[in-house]
């Protein structure tokens, strides 16, 4: 048996956390979205595709700060490009030279963005694109998939706590993948359609990651065009990972707007929203601003970063790696009796029990691999970086054998007890 | 914030949460047996039109059935909901409730009483009964409520289409406690003890304090599972609806945490 699975430090700072901290750690990091008390808590320091936790546990990073860290952690790169900022100064009364050139650089990378601005994080690119297109369109409905994640404001977010059915008066939902249920909340948008915000596959928690069917999203966009809406693309999770042009194309439409954060700054805090040139005059008109959002260190971060992913053809790596991976775990768990689904696109894979809708077999299965010095989260897919390579890959692959191996045994047991 | 006091999801929960809430009391609590008294009684709690509940003591057991149309001693009608949640929160000019058998419905009516204000004094925030005494009222109190929203309140209804379905099965460590709740009949079915299938997710709180701090509302959940106070094994979506519509049930039973439990007459 491995070392791993010495949590001491981390239930330490939590009990501490927990006295101080509504949650203890709150959001999509708390540990009550993974196996309490048998996964790792808090982080101490990474490189590459590894980190460390506080109890000195080693892992493979699959999760990549939940989609941040694209290139690697501490990339000497990207670090080097911030700290020669740093040095200079990040925040000032203006914005710096960084702001044009990476809204330059990102406008000729994305294929339909004719401008871009910047944030800090997802939410706040999803709500302000969401003002721009009603200020656009002067309209109020907003058409989101049900169950698609959009950030944490109150028009969107997954929690319950403190929100008003007033949050929500002018938000229609519809099923992924079903364009009879879209039909559906047009017509009841009527009128007063305003926008459709989508992700480019759909990939909630709790269940197999689901790409767009045949024709799904041309019959959206053929659907919004003629209504006069506006298509926002929450390109947050999944973009600079399938296509630098922006994931639409790997998927075949365009949108009007799109968001971007994950990828964008290897792990420095900037967001972005790209958009046609027929929304800038709206888009001038909503207003944006943090107290932050004008970084030059994070924006010089993101420079680099789109560089290197350029220049390394980075997604193609990733989808290789990701396959790489899928193809090993499925063989792995068939030849220890277990029939799982990799879904999802290849560089941000989730793996499922067949058949298994308690998801006990991925919270064991996730405890085993982190007692076997692998992060994989039993609820969330996964995210791929550049420093996952064939090596990373194999060592992942024989930590997979013996989890499953592992599992049959602790199933069996469970059944005759 | 936006709990809507409606009057028939209330007196749901009084007929099929607060009154049942009496059988683990009753099996746990010699003082709540005393004041039962030594002689068998049975007596309904029924709308007329609407839901009921039937309470029937043996001497040593009490067994609460909101299915159960045998003949009882005394049946207490109320016209409206609103009626009987008059009389349970005790509300200034409330109507007492017609009386439609029952020579010694006076006696059976005070013992009951009895045996309420003896509820309400281990369930009432900060009572300083044994949490043991109060977790299995509490869990009982918990499983009903939740049976009553599904069937009543209009913003779960309207849930429960989206909501993950399947078996949950609540247990308190430490004692022999526990309750399941099956969201996928509507209403929703719950019952006392371990689930006989294998549920899908199973919620465990480590010891009477912690359920109880869960059930008054007074748990960080995050930092519940975080700390390993509470232990969610399965299906954490299915978990997490029970839980926000528990949150719900408080809003009507702790409306303002003025008061714990709602009052008979």
């Amino acid at each position: 048996m491995p070392s791993h699975n010495q949590y001491k430090q981390s239930r330490s700072l939590f009990e501490r956390a927990a006295a101080v901290i509504p949650g203890g750690i709150y959001g999509h990091t708390t540990p009550a979205n993974m196996v309490p008390g048998e996964m790792p808590y808090f982080a101490e320091r990474g490189s590459g595709c590894r980190y460390w936790d506080v109890d000195g546990n080693s892992y493979l990073d699959y999760m990549c700060g939940y989609g941040p860290i694209v290139l690697g952690h501490v990339h000497p790169e990207i670090e080097e490009a911030a700290e020669r900022q740093r040095r200079d100064g990040d925040c000032f009364n203006h914005p710096t030279a960084r702001m044009v050139e990476l809204a330059e650089r990102f406008t000729g990378l994305v294929d339909f963005a004719d401008w871009a601005v910047f944030g800090k994080n997802g939410s706040d690119m999803t709500s302000w694109a969401v003002q721009v297109a009603r200020e656009h369109t002067r309209r109020k409905k907003l058409l989101m998939v049900r169950g698609a994640y959009h950030g944490t404001h109150a028009w969107c977010t997954p929690g319950k706590g403190g929100l008003l059915p007033e949050d929500r008066a002018h938000i229609i939902t519809f099923e992924w993948n079903d364009a009879a249920s879209f039909e559906s909340a047009v017509k009841i948008a009527g009128d007063d359609f305003a926008a459709v915000i989508v992700t480019p596959y759909h990939h909630p928690l709790y269940t197999e990651n689901l790409l767009p069917a045949p024709s799904f999203m041309q019959t959206i966009e053929a659907s919004w065009h003629k209504r006069g809406a506006v298509l926002i693309l929450d390109d947050i999770r999944a973009g600079f990972r399938l296509d630098l042009a922006g994931s639409h194309r790997a998927f075949g439409f365009t949108p009007d707007l799109a968001c971007y954060c994950k990828a964008l700054g290897n792990g420095h805090p900037i967001s972005a929203t790209a958009g046609r040139a027929s929304l800038k005059a709206a888009a001038g008109r909503v207003f944006l601003t943090g107290s932050y959002w004008n970084g030059a260190v994070a924006m010089a971060a993101a420079m680099k970063n789109l560089e290197i992913l350029e220049r390394d053809q980075v997604p193609a790596h990733l989808e290789k790696m990701g396959r790489l991976l899928a193809d090993g775990l499925v063989s792995a768990a068939e030849r220890h009796g277990w029939k799982i689904t990799m879904s999802g696109p290849p560089a941000i894979p989730f793996l499922t029990f067949n058949g298994e809708r308690y998801f006990y077999q991925n919270q064991a299965f996730s405890v085993e691999m982190a007692k076997r010095g692998v992060f994989f989260h039993p609820h969330h897919n996964w995210f791929l970086c550049a420093a996952h390579g064939p090596e990373e890959i194999a060592e992942t692959l024989v930590a997979a054998d013996e989890a499953f191996a592992s599992m049959k045994a602790v199933t069996q047991e469970s059944a005759a007890a | 914030m936006n709990s809507t006091w409606h009057e028939p999801t209330l007196a749901a929960i009084h007929l099929w949460a607060v009154v049942p809430a009496l059988e683990p009391l009753l099996a746990n609590d010699p003082a709540a047996r005393e004041v039962a008294g030594p002689s068998p009684w049975a007596l309904r709690l029924r709308i007329a039109g609407g839901p009921s509940a039937t309470v029937r003591w043996d001497g040593k057991r009490m067994q609460v059935n909101s299915e159960d149309l045998a003949p009882v001693d005394a049946v207490l009608t109320f016209l409206t909901p609103s009626h009987l949640n008059g009389m349970f929160l005790r509300t200034p000019g409330a109507i007492p409730p017609f009386t439609l058998r029952g020579l010694f419905r006076l006696e059976m009516t005070r013992r009951f009483q009895a045996v309420m204000d003896r509820l309400e004094s281990v369930l009432k925030p900060g009572s300083p009964a044994e949490d043991t005494l109060r977790a299995p009222a509490m869990l009982r109190l918990a499983a009903g409520g939740l049976r009553a929203l599904s069937a009543y309140d209009q913003e779960v209804r309207s849930e429960m289409a989206r909501m993950p379905r399947g078996l949950a099965e609540f247990v308190v460590e430490g004692i022999n406690c526990a309750a399941w709740i099956d969201n996928s009949t509507d209403p929703w079915t719950v019952g006392t003890g371990r689930s006989k299938a294998s549920p899908d997710v199973r919620i465990t709180f480590r010891d009477s304090e912690i359920a109880i701090a869960a059930f008054d509302n007074r748990l960080d959940p995050n930092a519940a599972l975080g700390l390993c106070q509470v232990r969610v094994d399965g299906c954490l979506p299915l978990a997490e609806a029970l839980n926000h519509t528990l949150e719900r049930m408080q809003g009507y039973l702790l409306p303002s945490q003025s008061h714990a439990i709602p009052q008979p007459i």
